[in-house]
């Protein structure tokens, strides 16, 4: 059972805190002789496998357009095909599309002289800019998901459910959203989103040097807020106990 | 030799609400309510000591004025009594130390309000996370939010609702006791300072908030000689840019 994330949006749609609390990672470390049998290319700033698969390293899938919408929250397809990206090249995590030393990754791995390296593979976490820009989408689609409901007043998109991960959201009458990414078959929460309310009225709100609308950078709010998810996850399946 | 029967002391326990000032200023320090009936103890979740309109989330006793402070179940139901004297000196210490980098009562009403506004901003989302009411549908219903819920949480008074204006958007609270002025007296160089101007800034900020625009003031005042304490709130327009998606 786990909490993968939480996300805070304020009233304008930016994303104003954001936590990775548990992220399943499925990386592969392999040590590979030249030539590579895998496809690299470079995707959004990384260097992807294109095309291949050996053992657990996976290529690229065509997309489903609009199907593979809910995926995109957690990974960064926003366009085109993605599968595992280089992480690590002999143990030095990469920069992007440069190594550590600032050689570029798809030249390095060209050259037979390097050869053999160990690289680790594994699915790209979403950068800041991408999660900024996730959380404004989102803040769209709420909003077109009240328009869209046939009765007045409709409390909006609540949750968005997809194979791998469920996406709860709650928002404020004020309107600040607060999204949860959990575990399927997570419970609790709906309780969970209003504890993090509370939280956010204590310690960010409360905090007088913290101004209104802005990321939130209090340490205090960290804190409780990943006891919070620590007491939620614990509960399981069956919800907390009241 | 004849036993008289003891008397025993209202001090704790289930005093009544409105009791004399002694009464009242040991029930604030001693940070019971009427409600309940063993002070210093939390009351089990699900208790009748809670108001119907008050739903907390989760376990957890309830704020009941200043004198029992109450955190919520998961941070420990350790409840943190502050005294309402420590409040009123706190309040007394403002609003003279404005008065003295002002010199002028309107401009010290109006930075009451500006402080009241930037307080009521912040506190409106501490209020929806520990009262759980839903949004309110028309100006009665908020009325009766403000004076049932908010008051009694924050304060610790249930203030009166009356003079609904005919078209139904103006009303008065009319507060029997206002803690903030709890031993304070009016100097006569300072006629025309609202001591609790605090008080109007913080409801107009809550209410801006939740798309509602306000006009709030002081009619009466305790302070000035009236007999009651009587705030006027008017209701100027719902605020229509930044709407939460859903509340067109």
């Amino acid at each position: 059972m786990a909490i993968f994330s939480v996300y805070v949006v304020n009233k304008a749609g930016g994303l104003i805190y954001q936590l990775d609390h548990y992220a399943p990672r499925s990386e592969t470390e392999k040590t590979f002789s030249f030539p590579l049998d895998l496809v690299l290319k470079l995707h959004d700033e990384r260097v992807v496998v294109a095309f291949g698969q050996r053992d657990s390293i996976r290529g690229g899938r065509p997309t489903g357009g609009v199907r593979e919408a809910g995926k995109h929250w957690g990974s960064s397809e926003a366009c085109g095909t993605v599968g595992h990206a280089v992480l690590s090249i002999n143990g030095v995590d990469v920069n992007g599309k440069y190594t550590a030393d600032g050689k570029e990754v798809l030249e390095y791995l060209g050259n037979p002289t390097n050869y053999p390296v160990s690289i680790r593979f594994g699915r790209p976490r979403l950068s800041s800019n991408e999660k900024l820009m996730l959380a404004s989408m989102f803040h769209s689609l709420f909003a077109i998901g009240s328009q869209l409901s046939p009765e007045l007043g409709s409390s909006g998109i609540e949750m968005l459910e997809t194979d791998t991960f469920k996406l709860h959201c709650f928002q404020t009458l004020t309107g600040i959203k607060f999204v949860v990414l959990a575990d399927p078959r997570q419970a609790g929460i709906e309780s969970l989103l209003r504890k993090i309310y509370e939280i956010y009225s204590d310690f960010a709100l409360k905090n007088p040097f913290y101004s209104l609308e802005m990321p939130i950078r209090c340490e205090l709010f960290d804190q409780n807020l990943k006891l919070a998810l620590e007491v939620a996850e614990k509960a399981g399946p069956f919800g907390p106990g009241s | 030799m004849p036993r008289g029967r003891r008397a025993v002391p209202c001090g704790g326990g289930s005093s009544p609400g409105g009791a004399a000032a002694p009464g009242w200023r040991r029930r604030w320090v001693q940070g019971d309510s009427s409600s309940r009936h063993t002070p210093r103890q939390a009351p089990p979740p699900g208790s009748a000591g809670r108001l119907p309109a008050e739903r907390v989330g989760g376990a957890g006793p309830t704020h009941s004025g200043l004198g029992r402070m109450s955190r919520q179940a998961g941070r420990g139901t350790e409840s943190k009594k502050m005294s309402s004297e420590l409040f009123t000196l706190t309040y007394g210490a403002l609003v003279t130390q404005l008065c003295k980098d002002y010199e002028n009562d309107e401009d010290v009403n109006k930075q009451l309000d500006k402080m009241g506004y930037n307080i009521g901003v912040r506190l409106i989302e501490d209020f929806l996370a520990r009262s759980n009411v839903g949004r309110c549908h028309d100006f009665r219903e908020t009325a009766d939010v403000i004076a049932k819920v908010a008051f009694k949480m924050y304060l610790g008074i249930t203030p009166s609702i009356t003079n609904w204006s005919p078209a139904g958007d103006e009303f008065s609270l009319i507060l029997e006791n206002n803690p903030l002025v709890d031993f304070v007296e009016l100097p006569d160089n300072h006629s025309s300072l609202i001591y609790s101007n605090l008080l109007c800034g913080v409801l107009r900020g809550a209410l801006e908030m939740v798309q509602m625009a306000v006009d709030v003031k002081f009619v009466q005042d305790t302070l000035k000689g009236d007999g009651v304490t009587e705030i006027r709130m008017k209701f100027v327009k719902r605020i229509e840019d930044n709407l939460p998606a859903g509340e067109e």
